[in-house]
């Protein structure tokens, strides 16, 4: 993934502590970030909080990021989704909350629906690789997992989520 | 190859990933995962209209950026309303980053895994202050006597450090809390003079007998206030007995008035805080020094002020809980007495363990507590069940002002001990 045109592409600036860089940064990626995580937690006060930690734990802990295994918006983005998977964990819902069907609503319901139905790991992991396009390399590394891990759980997702597209029940697969 | 097999590869070719010959070849002949192939398609398709379709709203503000240092700091003042917890924890926060990460790494590999959780940051700190507060070689001991016929199970045997060089200190089994002030107790006097090598020198005098009702020692014993002159008073007499020990021997120990006790240790180079194995197995229980905590009020947002009243940090004890029901005890005041348990108990709250803190909501309101150690072991984070018993130490004393731990073992006999020891807990 580049960077946004007024962010300097080499991430010195994060190293730095170049403060004016890092609100540009902020301003060009907050948006797809909360965005991303709205439909991560399903929550969206606590999305925004997390965005807000993520960004603030970006800077307070930017000596532990490494150029050289990613860009510093796969790192954010990948603090992001750990953050998430701690609200689930702190949360205690071992399984998201069920949405009410709503096929009648239109597409776009039917496929936030089947989204919000899907595994929080696999929801965010989706997410990263088809709206944001992260690589399986990028994923390996900004989740920390490894990259098969990365293929099974991006093949669980996608059977899960056409299975409540396609109308049909979440079954544990053999 | 058949479909099922095939399915991993049509979603990692989606993505542009290379997949194995016989794969590829499956799927370029099979109409089926063609057809897969183009739902996933349509899928990715979706859910990038969906994000498209959204709003983009501008980003709030992102407000001051904080400095690393002056940040932690702020936020420890934030968080916790006790100032003078806030300001202890402030005062040593370079030295628990310093520390605090060569003391938790000496603990060995559990203590790396307390690095995953920010009860680490907050127990180190604690750890750090009196590691720099009190020099070692610290002897870490056990000393226990024979059960009597009848008793429970958890109080016949007692953990306690001293530092060596410094002065003499007194152990009482049963603990008064555990056995009640009156009764037959065993009381030592243990002097740990010299250490040379991984020995340590030890000076000992041990006593069991009957303690007098309404005697001074049982008034002190029935405050857990031990005063060294009345403790030396009932000691009076019995021989000093000199041994140098080594860790790993068993030391039997005569006591005037009557039979043996045990007594285990280990030395320490720098004061012991992990009073459990430092590592948590599967089916244990297991607390060490740590800190309780009850949220008041929780914002979430970062930065901003969330409120946690500090109920005290529970120090100098601990232990590891292991058999068919652990279970271990801490007592605060104004809470009462807390059971942790891995099993349900009737009448108990469900709540989660994750490495070292614990976090349960009793009567609406939420608590944390702190471990040094990591309180359960296996896969985390993991269920616990914690039962409140509103009473907790003794009545009209103030002398436990912080929470504390009271003991572990089976619930069965923690809960019998607990209904043994009135009027401390009910």
């Amino acid at each position: 993934m580049s960077a946004a045109p007024d962010v300097p592409k080499s991430a010195d600036w994060l190293q730095a502590g170049d403060r004016q860089a890092f609100e540009r940064f902020y301003l060009t990626h907050a948006s797809r970030l909360l965005s991303f995580l709205r439909r991560s937690v399903a929550d969206s006060r606590a999305a925004e909080d997390i965005a807000h930690e993520a960004f603030m734990e970006l800077w307070l802990r930017r000596n532990g990021f490494d150029p050289a295994r990613g860009s510093a918006r796969a790192y954010l983005f990948g603090i992001a989704a750990r953050r998430a998977a701690d609200w689930w964990r702190r949360a205690q819902l071992k399984t998201p909350p069920q949405p009410s069907a709503a096929i009648d609503e239109g597409p776009a319901v039917v496929i936030a629906d089947a989204l919000e139905r899907l595994a929080p790991d696999e929801r965010s992991l989706l997410w990263l690789r088809e709206v944001e396009g992260y690589s399986y390399q990028e994923l390996a590394g900004m989740l920390a997992i490894p990259l098969g891990t990365v293929r099974s759980r991006l093949h669980a997702a996608r059977r899960n989520f056409r299975r409540v597209w396609k109308g049909e029940a979440i079954a544990e697969d053999v | 190859m058949n479909c099922q097999e095939a399915q991993p590869f049509v979603s990692a070719l989606h993505d542009g990933e290379t997949i194995p010959p016989d794969a590829a070849r499956h799927i370029a002949a099979c109409a089926a995962c063609k057809a897969r192939l183009r739902e996933y398609s349509e899928i990715g398709a979706e859910l990038r209209l969906l994000a498209s379709a959204e709003p983009e709203a501008a980003p709030a503000p992102l407000g001051p950026l904080p400095d690393p240092h002056k940040h932690f700091l702020g936020r420890l003042n934030a968080r916790i309303l006790v100032p003078r917890f806030a300001l202890a924890l402030g005062a040593i926060a370079i030295l628990g980053l310093t520390v605090g990460l060569v003391v938790i790494r000496a603990q060995g590999e559990s203590a790396v895994k307390l690095a995953e959780t920010r009860a680490q940051s907050r127990t180190a700190a604690l750890l750090a202050q009196r590691h720099a507060e009190e020099r070692g070689p610290w002897f870490r001991y056990d000393v226990a006597i024979p059960r009597p016929r009848g008793a429970t199970k958890v109080p016949w045997k007692l953990g306690a450090m001293i530092q060596v060089g410094g002065r003499a200190e007194y152990a009482v089994v049963p603990f008064p809390f555990v056995g009640g002030a009156g009764g037959k107790k065993a009381i030592f006097e243990i002097k740990a003079t010299q250490a040379k090598g991984d020995s340590v020198h030890l000076v000992v005098r041990a006593r069991y007998g009957e303690v007098v009702p309404g005697s001074k020692l049982e008034k002190d014993l029935s405050r857990v206030y031990f005063e060294p002159r009345v403790l030396g008073a009932f000691l009076a007499g019995a021989p000093t007995h000199d041994y140098d020990y080594r860790p790993g021997q068993k030391l039997v120990i005569p006591m005037d008035g009557g039979g043996t006790a045990t007594l285990t240790g280990k030395l320490f180079a720098i004061k012991p805080t992990i009073w459990g194995q430092g590592t948590t197995k599967p089916g244990e229980l297991s607390f060490s020094d740590g800190a309780l905590l009850r949220r008041q009020e929780f914002q979430g947002k970062y930065g901003t002020p969330g409120k946690y009243e500090l109920l005290g940090t529970v120090s100098g004890a601990g232990g590891t809980s292991s058999g068919t029901n652990p279970s271990f005890v801490i007592c605060a005041p104004k809470v009462g007495a807390l059971l942790f348990a891995l099993k349900p108990i009737k009448g108990a709250v469900k709540g989660v363990a994750e490495y070292a803190q614990a976090r349960f909501t009793v009567d609406g309101e939420d608590y944390t507590l702190y471990s040094a150690t990591p309180i359960t072991g296996g896969p985390q984070p993991a269920r616990i069940w914690v039962l409140r018993l509103p009473r907790c130490g003794p009545n009209k004393l103030t002398f436990y002002r912080s929470p504390f731990y009271a003991g572990g073992g089976n619930v069965p006999d923690m809960l019998k001990f607990l209904r043994e020891t009135k009027p401390h807990f009910r």
